[in-house]
């Protein structure tokens, strides 16, 4: 009988987990920005505060313009899980407080990837995230050296 | 309760600050919108939002805040938020809520503002502004934003700690360091807040009997500001919030003063996937707690599971004292009336979530003492004066769901 539970304990858990585990497998993601931005590297907190409109501007005084995808996105839940170390519901939740105390409104989403990069390459101060796989041969891919040591 | 509802309202002498302030912030509009082509506005530059709910509350005898021995299942609220961005330089904010109460469906303005953007981290705000207090004082009504149907009575009850807004003129800011950050409030002006009364010590003969008298208190001339600081732990966040100002009391002999209001508080806060968990005190003195003073204080601890679920635990407490000067005449009052100055509230949740937007709970308090549990009636009031004694226990089962969009 305690071995019955164990097992299916151990079995519910991989159940529960693998497929999370497969969607972050799949779902690794490029910081993108527009290819006049001079930046070159970031760390995860200097992004983390563009997409969470901590900071509005780039060194060179440009206004900052971050682009989200959907919240079911399993890339927008690579990067808030490697960025923002919080999943999106957290950062779904964050927002809910700023826009109802008054205080800003979350950055727009992008349908895909597609709709994403035609943002950024359309404005100077825009930034990103897309799919590991997305084409992005007219944009900047950004280094976060944070990231990369992960 | 604070001196100032102990009375029937008296001929204050009215601050225009609140009304000055407001007027400034409609002729700043209309001089922006003046100067604007007339072009109508981009649609990504405005945003509607909302946030509501309805539960049922039932006691097993005193009636608390949403609940009643009978079951009371007409408390619902709805909010509309509307926000416009009209250019760089300033935003429009304004929320209207709708309230049922009773047979009733009152209507009010929660905040109406415009926020004009001095630098990239300094605001000023001008209008009816939310209260920048503690954690829970910008988000008051957003019942998705906190694992409880009812926030802590004893910091967010209706005893005179908090308003929902103030009407005046504000300036935030923030800054953002490489591991610590720092975001501020400062305002000026007047508020207004909602506040029962125990009908035993509202002082006024008329209301002797009633289980509570529904006032307002009102500050004058406030002053006050939050400050809420980030830490390098993730999720981590503490702060202070306090206000200081003037209200009108009226003595036994029907002669006015003017007495000081003041109110400070200290609040930590974490979040993060799994937990949330939150703390705050404050403290409210008038007169220099002369005539009345006040402890609250609570500790709140959720944790999520299974994705949607989430089971939550909440210690509230609340203390006041009324102090020598307290216009009452103490030898009216009943043998039980220290009960009216105490509520510790004890509570138990289980919430599940459909997603960050919607959620149903059911939630349970076990309360003792009687600052928000008032018998249900002025017969039961009558009776306990009789006998000398009143009923302090109080145990509310709540079900109900928030949502917000």
């Amino acid at each position: 009988m305690r071995r019955t539970i164990i097992f299916l304990l151990l079995a519910g858990s991989i159940f529960l987990t693998l497929p999370r585990l497969m969607a972050q497998g799949e779902s690794r993601f490029k910081i993108i920005v527009h290819r006049d931005n001079a930046t070159q590297t970031l760390s995860r907190k200097q992004v983390s505060n563009f997409f969470l409109k901590k900071v509005v501007s780039w060194d060179d005084g440009t206004a900052v313009m971050p682009t989200d995808l959907p919240p079911r996105s399993p890339v927008r839940e690579a990067f808030s899980s490697a960025v923002h170390r919080r999943d999106v519901r957290s950062i779904l939740s964050f927002w809910q407080r700023q826009v109802f105390s008054g205080r800003n409104t979350p950055p727009p989403e992008a349908a895909n990837d597609e709709a994403v990069l035609a943002t950024v390459r359309n404005n100077r101060g825009g930034i990103g995230y897309v799919s590991a796989q997305a084409d992005t041969r007219d944009v900047r891919v950004l280094r976060i050296p944070d990231l990369e040591r992960q | 309760m604070t001196p100032n509802a102990m009375y029937t309202r008296c001929g204050v002498t009215r601050s225009v600050t609140g009304h000055t302030v407001i007027a400034i912030a409609v002729a700043l509009l209309l001089a922006q919108a003046s100067a604007m082509p007339a072009h109508a506005l981009d649609k990504d530059a405005i945003s509607i939002h909302g946030f509501g709910g309805w539960a049922y509350g039932d006691t097993d005898g005193n009636r608390y805040v949403i609940g009643d021995a009978d079951g009371a299942s007409d408390n619902v609220q709805f909010s509309l938020n509307l926000s416009v961005v009209a250019n760089e330089r300033f935003t429009i904010v304004t929320q209207v809520q709708f309230e049922q109460q009773g047979e009733e469906t009152v209507t009010n303005l929660d905040y109406a503002f415009v926020e004009v953007n001095l630098t990239d981290t300094l605001k000023l705000r001008l209008g009816r502004v939310k209260h920048p207090f503690g954690i829970y004082g910008e988000i008051f009504d957003v019942g998705t934003l906190r694992p409880f149907f009812l926030l802590p009575q004893s910091i967010y009850g209706k005893q005179g700690i908090t308003a929902k807004h103030y009407d005046g003129v504000g300036l935030r800011g923030s800054h953002v360091g490489k591991s610590w950050g720092i975001d501020w409030d400062l305002y000026a002006g007047e508020f207004q807040g909602d506040l029962d009364v125990p009908g035993p010590l509202t002082g006024d003969p008329n209301q002797f009997l009633l289980p509570v008298a529904e006032t307002s208190f009102k500050v004058e001339d406030a002053v006050g500001g939050r400050i809420n600081i980030t830490t390098p732990l993730e999720g981590l966040q503490f702060g202070f919030s306090a206000y200081d100002g003037s209200q009108t009391l009226r003595s036994l002999g029907g002669q006015t003063s003017s007495a000081s209001y003041t109110v400070y508080g200290a609040h930590v806060e974490f979040l993060d996937n799994r937990w949330s968990i939150r703390s705050e005190g404050s403290r409210i003195e008038v007169a220099d707690g002369d005539s009345f003073s006040a402890d609250g204080f609570y500790f709140e601890a959720a944790y999520r599971f299974l994705e949607h679920w989430q089971v939550a635990a909440r210690y509230d407490d609340f203390s006041a004292e009324l102090g020598p000067n307290a216009p009452l005449d103490f030898s009216m009052l009943p043998p039980f009336a220290s009960q009216f100055l105490e509520n510790q509230d004890v509570a138990f949740g289980l919430n599940y979530w459909f997603s960050p937007e919607l959620v149903i709970r059911l939630n349970f308090h076990m309360v003792d003492g009687n600052r928000f549990a008032f018998p249900d009636n002025s017969a039961a009031i009558q009776a306990a004066f009789l006998s000398g004694q009143l009923n302090s226990d109080t145990n509310l089962l709540i079900f109900g769901a928030q949502f917000s969009f």
